[in-house]
């Protein structure tokens, strides 16, 4: 089941079933590592063009091998992944997978390069770049990241949240349409994962087409997202705007997922005898405990 | 047991390239039946400072006194007022008599303990630590079991592999194995990451059993939640060195230290901070996480049903 490396052909004409709109289109998709065993369930989503969406579920359920399937890293056993309207075959994954940027979560195990400027052109020289342009390119995407004076540093000199930026560097260097981030900022502490955070509101701001899919167990990256996911047992059980997501505590308790802090307190306080009604956030909380 | 660190220095491959020091002049004391937090990032020195405490490191100099077991490697000078090298070599020769009975006593759960788990089955897992310190077969056997209660795995999971178990339960085994040697000191490396809410509450839950059960635990973390909820002692590390030494309500309520550094308070703790600022008379050492947090707020404003 591996994704044969033939010459580039012309791509497959965009399907005209597929809306227009649409960056991702996800139809009856199952995957299992093993025979028998289904860790992707007929999942059916549409993400569209410039949304920011976030996966969220426990361990196990789901999330990463998704990730890895729009990627084409991994080969479904059914259903169909149409990226921009393009249905994925193995001869076109190679060149979709062009429009996507893939942040993992380790940053100890995706620092290809000696230095933070080979890392970054690493990926450059995979896609054919004019060597000429890739200079300007690399500062430029390392500014991105605010990693510009650490271009000859060694991975080894860096910590845990700068080699994630500059996997995030490597990512956009190609300026992809499509940016997925596996948890990339769950091994950091809480400066480098804001840093994180920011960057990619950054890169939104400058380019609202760009769709994000953020895999995350963080509820604060969660709620800065158009919609969010939820994955359970492979299957997915909601799919809504964050607010709606969050507010159903019952069903994030039942597949162990943390709720929000705002919704956490509030929901001790009822307890514990004082009802506020329902919170949206920690600014309506604070306002309705000082007002 | 306490455990005494006077002018401890680690350096990793001394003289050699490479060389990089680890820890700097470590003066520690963990009392008897403590609850610590050992804090800082990556490579600030934790997890050798960790290894310390029951000789699977030697300090390059200096000496660890726990109870009545000295590791002696204090600096030898000559006349000339030099370290007299040679003499330091000796020193570190000389094999250590008896570590056992430290390692017995000194317990040490590292990161990622399913990892470290290897017998076939998770009753031979967990009994094999007693055997290995000299526990007959039935009683290491015994022992075994009544750890896996303590970490609420029961009797159906005996025969089983270990490494059929889901990611939770394979990490409460590997801590199992630990705890069957009833060791004084529970050291434990991160043990909440990569755990879920439940999963994190449940393995505090049975740790702060131990805890009141009258072990010493010590706590390698980056989760500052853990720090604030259960810690007594928070200790910060920073490029080999002790920066900070207090209690957590104190660390998280020193604003200046926490703005050179990378800590950041809890949420929770941050919050009754604003609160506070926007008038809430509240009490920041009664606030250990939400719950603890809304009885304070109901204190102050009372409630309304």
């Amino acid at each position: 089941m591996k994704r044969s490396k033939k010459r580039e052909i012309e791509l497959t004409p965009i399907d005209p079933k597929i809306p227009s709109d649409s960056a991702i289109y996800l139809e009856n998709l199952s995957f299992g590592y093993e025979p028998k065993k289904l860790n992707i369930k007929k999942v059916n989503v549409d993400i569209k063009k410039g949304q920011s969406i976030a996966f969220i579920g426990h361990n196990g359920s789901g999330k990463s091998t998704l990730a890895k399937l729009i990627d084409g890293i991994l080969v479904q056993n059914r259903g169909d992944i149409y990226i921009f309207g393009v249905k994925m075959t193995d001869d076109n994954a190679l060149i979709l997978r062009k429009d996507i940027g893939l942040v993992f979560q380790n940053p100890d195990s995706q620092f290809i390069g000696a230095t933070v400027r080979d890392d970054i052109a690493f990926g450059l020289e995979n896609a054919c770049v004019d060597p000429s342009k890739m200079n300007d390119i690399i500062l430029d995407c390392a500014t991105k990241v605010g990693m510009q004076d650490y271009l000859d540093a060694e991975p080894s000199h860096l910590s845990g949240g700068q080699k994630q930026r500059v996997a995030i560097a490597g990512a956009i260097a190609r300026n992809p349409k499509i940016l997925i981030l596996d948890e990339a900022g769950a091994m950091l502490d809480p400066k480098g994962k804001r840093q994180i955070r920011n960057i990619i509101k950054e890169r939104k701001r400058e380019n609202p087409d760009l769709t994000i899919i953020n895999i995350t167990h963080e509820i604060d990256d969660a709620y800065d997202s158009d919609r969010v996911l939820v994955m359970n047992g492979g299957q997915l059980i909601l799919d809504d705007k964050p607010e709606v997501v969050f507010d159903n505590d019952e069903l994030l308790r039942q597949i162990h997922l943390d709720i929000p802090f705002a919704h956490k307190l509030a929901k001790d306080l009822k307890d514990e005898g004082l009802d506020l009604g329902p919170i949206k956030n920690d600014e309506e909380l604070y306002k309705k405990l000082c007002q | 047991m306490s455990i005494k660190l006077e002018q401890v220095n680690y350096t990793y491959n001394p003289h050699r390239p490479g060389e990089k020091v680890a820890l700097r002049d470590i003066n520690l004391v963990f009392q008897d039946h403590c609850f610590t937090a050992l804090i800082g990032r990556t490579g600030s020195g934790k997890s050798t400072l960790i290894q310390q405490l029951n000789g699977l490191l030697l300090p390059t100099h200096g000496k660890i006194i726990a109870d009545d077991y000295v590791i002696d490697m204090t600096l030898v000078y000559k006349k000339d007022g030099k370290v007299d090298e040679r003499a330091m070599k000796k020193k570190h020769k000389v094999k250590l008599q008896n570590i056992k009975s430290l390692r017995k006593k000194v317990g040490i759960v590292f990161q990622f303990p399913e990892y470290q788990i290897f017998e076939e089955s998770v009753i031979k897992d967990v009994s094999y630590g007693p055997k290995n310190f000299g526990k007959s077969e039935e009683e290491a056997i015994k022992q075994a079991k009544e750890a896996l209660t303590l970490v609420g795995i029961d009797e159906s999971y005996y025969e089983r592999s270990p490494f059929e178990l889901s990611g939770g339960e394979k990490r409460r085994v590997a801590i199992a194995g630990i705890l069957a040697m009833e060791p004084d000191i529970l050291v434990l490396d991160e043990p909440t990451v990569g755990l879920d809410a439940a999963g994190e509450e449940k393995l505090m839950g049975l740790i702060t059993h131990l805890y009141e059960q009258g072990t010493s635990i010590i706590l390698a973390t980056h989760n500052m939640d853990v720090v604030l909820k259960y810690c007594k002692r928070a200790i910060v590390l920073d490029h080999g060195k002790i920066v900070h030494d207090s209690t957590p309500l104190d660390l998280f309520q020193n604003s200046e230290y926490l703005k050179s550094s990378s800590l950041e308070p809890p949420k929770v703790f941050r919050f009754a901070l604003d609160l506070i600022q926007g008038g809430l008379d509240l009490d920041l050492s009664k606030v250990k996480d939400t719950k603890t947090l809304a009885n304070e707020i109901i204190r102050v404003k009372g409630g309304n049903a």
